[in-house]
């Protein structure tokens, strides 16, 4: 469904994505986690045929991305981290204008769909898309990437700006539609974010794709820390369970659970694949 | 061209074409009533306006004339400054600030896009030049009766003049967008337009260049200017070659998401 073979586009200043290659089979969640300036973006940029890449080619539904960009776009739900909204609309003539100019591909009544996504999202979008908070903007570009019910998601930091219980209703979002079969690729720079809804995860760094793994697999290679009543307890990911249990049985005044870094994750890949070698 | 796109940006932008018609408009309607006020000025300082006789009688055929004469300044520089500030809105900063990419993730095409935006910056000229044709030439019968087909001739020559000036800043917006050099070329290509075209001596071919200066209002106003067909022809030819160049540089461009 999204496929990236040997993908190279390097900008003047060297950086850039250098050989990117993997694939997002239909009806898959696939993280892609990378941190910042990594090149996850420019990665999706050559997907949504918005950069052409210098090297290897893109497809999405077998389409080559760059020259059939418009025809692929119909059947993409997109989010950007930082979504950029057409001037001086509020969000509601946004959603409007999208029903509008996707009504020939779509069959259905999709502002049936904006107004149950938008109840779901629990927001008002009649306020001007300018004055609006960060997390508002991403609740308005979340609902017109679902609006027209398309095959594919590409995701890009999609919960930035969200609280954590409209991140949570999003990824519920996102794992309702991964039974609908669709086929999701979500970029995030923080393991947590795509650890509940992905079946795989692709991690880039520096422009190269690093690890390409079962999300199961990378969880259990990592630990959790958990902060109990300000003292940091790090905990194997096999383990939690046991830990839990444990600490119930004391009296916890605090509880919290530190994130994970990528680089505590690309470490622990790393460690244990040299290891399996040896 | 897609038809919600073009209800947007007649939506957002139709006040400043509003305001620039009805300035423009103000300006011709004050000069046509207080024409015998400005002519007693101007036969009193300058010996009559430029092309006009001292001893030339107040009425249509003068109002006319006197009229024309004001078509550099306001028929160049009025729909220059709406045009430039129009294409920036529609072309430059949506690529710049990457709002764009929230009409091309509809399926939009990218000709699409810049063709609806082309209908839009010619369309909004063609009602500028159509108001004052119908408002100023309405007014000047004040004088007398006028020659409504050397107006209508005055009009639209300036009105191709100002499509293919427009094409060409269209062009270097759209091409150059996101680029550091991107809204300072589509600004100052026009600019550099007007300001060649006020060169004078040895130098002042430069201004043959610069689509500027090829319509003599006099002879287009006496009804003596054969070539006028052929000049517009032109404008009409550039203005197609740069928008198409427009269409095919953007089809390649590098976007921003």
């Amino acid at each position: 469904m999204i496929k990236l073979e040997k993908v190279t586009m390097k900008y003047a200043n060297g950086k850039g994505i250098f050989d990117v290659d993997f694939e997002v089979r239909e009806g898959e969640v696939v993280g892609f986690l990378g941190p910042n300036g990594a090149g996850k973006t420019t990665t999706i940029r050559c997907l949504l045929g918005f950069a052409k890449a210098q090297n290897g080619t893109c497809t999405v539904n077998g389409l080559e991305c760059f020259s059939n960009a418009p025809k692929i776009a119909k059947d993409i739900g997109f989010i950007a981290g930082e979504p950029a909204f057409p001037d001086g609309m509020t969000g509601l003539e946004y959603l409007n204008y999208l029903c509008e100019t996707r009504k020939r591909d779509v069959a259905f009544d999709m502002k049936k769909k904006m107004h149950e996504l938008i109840d779901y999202f629990e927001f008002d979008p009649k306020g001007k898309i300018k004055r609006m908070s960060k997390g508002m903007k991403q609740k308005t570009a979340i609902v017109g990437a679902f609006l027209h019910d398309p095959k594919v998601y590409i995701f890009d930091e999609p919960t930035s700006g969200l609280d954590p219980i409209m991140q949570s209703k999003f990824i519920d979002l996102v794992l309702a539609e991964k039974k609908r079969g669709k086929t999701i690729l979500m970029s995030s720079h923080m393991f947590e974010e795509i650890e509940r809804a992905s079946d795989y995860v692709v991690i880039i760094k520096g422009g190269r794709i690093v690890a390409k793994d079962k999300v199961a697999t990378l969880k259990n290679l990592t630990s959790k820390v958990f902060i109990v009543n300000g003292e940091e307890v790090t905990v194997p990911n096999t383990e939690v369970d046991k830990f839990v249990k444990q600490i119930a049985k004391k009296k916890v005044e605090s509880l919290d659970v530190k994130q994970v870094s990528l680089e505590s994750i690309f470490m622990k890949y790393y460690e244990d694949k040299e290891g399996a070698k040896k | 061209m897609s038809r919600p796109l073009l209800k947007y940006f007649v939506k957002k932008n139709w006040y400043l074409l509003a305001g620039f018609t009805g300035l423009l408009l103000l300006e011709f309607v004050i000069c046509i009533f207080m024409m015998n006020l400005i002519k007693g000025m101007t036969d009193k300082l300058l010996g009559g306006a430029p092309g006009l006789s001292e001893d030339a009688p107040v009425d249509g055929a003068y109002a006319l004339s006197f009229i024309s004469n004001l078509f550099p300044m306001y028929g160049v520089m009025f729909p220059m400054v709406f045009y430039i500030m129009t294409i920036f809105k529609v072309l430059s900063k949506p690529v710049d600030n990457t709002s764009l990419s929230a009409h091309l993730m509809t399926g939009m095409p990218r000709w699409k896009y810049i063709a609806t935006a082309a209908v839009f910056v010619l369309g909004s000229i063609f009602a500028i030049f159509l108001s004052v044709f119908v408002v100023a030439g309405l007014c000047m019968l004040r004088w007398g009766q006028i020659d409504w087909v050397a107006w209508l001739n005055l009009n639209a020559s300036f009105m191709f003049q100002s499509f293919a000036i427009a094409s060409v800043c269209f062009f270097f917006a759209g091409t150059f967008a996101a680029t550091k050099q991107g809204t300072g070329l589509a600004i100052g290509v026009p600019i550099v337009f007007v300001l060649l075209n006020m060169l004078g001596g040895y130098i002042k071919f430069f201004g043959y260049f610069t689509l500027i200066g090829w319509i003599d209002i006099e002879k287009v106003v006496a009804g003596t200017f054969g070539l006028w067909w052929l000049v517009d022809l032109v404008f009409l030819i550039v203005t197609g070659c740069f928008f198409v160049a427009t269409l095919f540089m953007f089809k390649r461009k590098q976007l921003s998401i």
